[in-house]
């Protein structure tokens, strides 16, 4: 015995009993009930609702579709007389039920908008490129300015900044360059060991992290770490309108927010990278003293002969400019950010990727260049 | 047109506080069945915070809360209370990654379990009753405007079939002539549905317009009951609110009682 039971009566009338809870937390069961309920062949239906211990809109809408659905097939529906709550929940539902059988609650995706997305995607990109090199321009043509001393600049602005993306990024920096120096250590050694040429590891330590390595774990870090800060400061204010705020005062926001931070990286990123370089020669140095028994004399020795100063400077020339590619695209991509949070994490995400993909852009047109001029 | 029932939420002895800050010091209040209950009080006088009290978001430091008979801070009350309560946020609150047809659903297919076909009947109905459009479904709450995402908050808040329903200033935001459809709104949905309102706001004319009982929160506690008799409390600030300059103008009806 169910909440829905069609039943006749001595006169043989077709009577539709509804009782129990036509609710929220009963609508499922309801509503399978009425999937598997057999139909009468008779054309008159009679309904009773007295039974019916409960209902909400969810219920009513329920038994409103079943009613719906009996009348389509042709049956005659005589509800009961009484005008009480189901009633009127019912008179309810009926004023606003939808006519369509089932609404698009998600949007819609054809072929032709793929492609047409695909395309809207492609022309963004381009537009992209000109804006950011248009950005490039802008900054490069303020700081000018900055050094001319043209316009106004905040020396507390500069600071703070380069506490944030230089002495704060030091801990994890260093961190990172003795465990890197650590691990080339253990790597070379097991190979060199092979042609008996574990002494040729301090060269290979020496010029990979002067030259390469040093530089770019630094700059993937910087670019997490505070190429993501920008975008998401820069995006949040701009979300606030307080960007807008800066340019009503007449106080440029790219003079005020991105002169500052990208002054700050350029600085700091070179000192960064020597100081990861520092620590990371370190980490081999005592790495080869634990597997080679290799003592800090003889490591500074074969560095003495492999390492020259032009190693380090190739290294460290590389710095100022992955250091204005993070903050040019942190501050780039917090500037695009236009509506609410979801697009601030997504900017965000785009300043960390495309800083570091840019970076090693430039590091392999780097290597190129070094390459033909014989550095 | 009202008649008192039993209280459908009460609280006594709440005393909320954030660190040495005192928000709300012993207060009592009860909310009668079936009443629309306004909430006023100056900035930072802890109407969103007794709000959030109640729906058990915020530990008071004492205090009992009882809705519906059921205990806010009870871990197996709160799952009950999860279908007798609807909110709608301040700001709206909608899931901004999902669209407003999905912001329904969710809460109908994870809560009350409804097939998906079902859920998204009920949530076209929703949408209806506040006077959206069906094709709204399928936008995302970036894509509406200030009113619309109001509307389609508060048709979420209305999705489980609530017994009361908690607005927290709903019509700020809204140029004057959205704020009065959107009152009248409320006021048919309460009548169609039974509710008990609670709403926070700011607005005179939505309170004189809805609001039959009233709380105006002041030096820690609530001034609580039937709209009139609030009115004639002796709180300066209560005076100031419904009998300074904007209060007259709105009031001004109440004076020979309703």
């Amino acid at each position: 015995m169910g909440a829905v039971n069609f039943i006749s009566d001595e006169s043989g009338e077709v009577i539709l009993q509804l009782s129990g809870k036509w609710s929220l937390l009963s609508a499922k069961d309801l509503q399978e009930e009425i999937r598997t309920l057999p139909l009468p062949r008779q054309k008159t239906i009679r309904v009773r609702w007295n039974h019916i211990t409960g209902a909400d809109v969810t219920g009513s809408w329920v038994l409103h579709s079943l009613l719906q659905h009996l009348s389509h097939r042709g049956n005659h529906l005589v509800l009961p007389l009484d005008q009480g709550p189901m009633y009127q929940l019912l008179q309810l539902v009926d004023t606003y039920a939808s006519k369509e059988k089932s609404p698009q609650t998600s949007p819609h995706y054809s072929l032709t908008d793929m492609l047409f997305h695909l395309g809207k995607r492609f022309v963004t990109y381009k537009e992209n490129i000109s804006k950011a090199t248009n950005f490039l321009g802008f900054v490069i043509h303020n700081l000018i300015q900055t050094f001319r001393r043209a316009q106004p600049f905040s020396w507390t602005s500069l600071a703070y900044h380069l506490e944030q993306v230089g002495l704060r990024a030091m801990p994890i920096v260093g961190l990172l360059g003795v465990l890197i120096g650590v691990v080339l250590v253990y790597q070379s050694v097991d190979q060199l060991r092979r042609f008996g040429a574990e002494v040729f590891t301090v060269d290979l330590l020496g010029i990979s992290v002067t030259r390469e390595i040093g530089v770019l774990i630094t700059s993937i870090l910087v670019a997490g770490r505070s190429g993501s800060a920008f975008a998401a400061q820069i995006g949040l204010m701009r979300l606030n309108q307080e960007i807008d705020a800066l340019d009503v005062m007449g106080l440029r926001p790219v003079a005020t927010l991105v002169i500052p931070r990208v002054l700050a990286l350029i600085i700091s990123l070179p000192l960064l990278t020597l100081f990861a370089n520092f620590v990371a020669l370190g980490g081999g140095a005592a790495m080869c003293g634990i597997i080679l028994d290799m003592p800090f004399s003889a490591f500074m020795h074969q560095l003495n002969l492999s390492l020259d100063i032009k190693h380090l400077w190739v290294g460290l020339i590389k710095a100022p400019f992955f250091a204005l590619a993070i903050g040019l695209i942190g501050c780039f991509e917090g500037f695009q950010v236009q509506r609410g949070a979801e697009d601030l994490g997504r900017h965000t995400t785009k300043a960390v990727v495309e800083s570091i993909f840019l970076v090693i852009c430039l590091d392999a047109l780097f290597s190129v260049f070094f390459s033909k001029i014989g550095m | 047109m009202i008649t008192e029932t039993r209280p459908l939420i009460s609280v006594t002895g709440l005393t909320t506080q954030f660190g040495s800050q005192v928000v709300h010091q012993d207060l009592k209040m009860e909310i009668p069945e079936g009443s629309i209950f306004g909430v006023v009080g100056g900035s930072g006088s802890g109407k969103t915070v007794l709000m959030r009290t109640l729906l058990g978001l915020n530990h008071p430091a004492h205090g009992q809360v009882s809705i519906d008979g059921l205990n806010p801070f009870l871990p197996e009350d709160q799952k009950k209370l999860q279908t007798r309560v609807g909110v709608m946020f301040q700001g709206g609150a909608l899931f901004s990654s999902l669209t407003i047809g999905e912001n329904l659903i969710y809460p109908l297919m994870e809560i009350a379990h409804l097939p998906q076909d079902l859920a998204k009947m009920i949530a076209a109905l929703r949408l209806k009753m506040v006077g959206l459009e069906v094709d709204t479904l399928q936008k995302y709450p970036s894509q509406l405007s200030g009113g619309m995402v109001k509307r389609a908050a508060l048709a979420r808040a209305l999705a489980l079939d609530p017994k009361i329903l908690f607005l927290d200033e709903p019509t700020s935001g809204l140029d004057p002539n959205r704020s009065q459809t959107f009152d009248e709104l409320i006021k048919t949905l309460r009548k169609n549905l039974g509710l008990t309102v609670m709403m926070i706001t700011h607005d005179q004319e939505s309170l004189n317009f809805l609001c039959d009982h009233v709380g105006a929160i002041v030096d820690k506690k609530i001034v609580s009951g039937p709209l009139e008799r609030v009115m004639a409390h002796p709180h300066p600030w209560i005076q100031d609110f419904f009998w300074g300059e904007r209060g007259k103008r709105v009031f001004a009806s109440q004076k020979g009682g309703r």
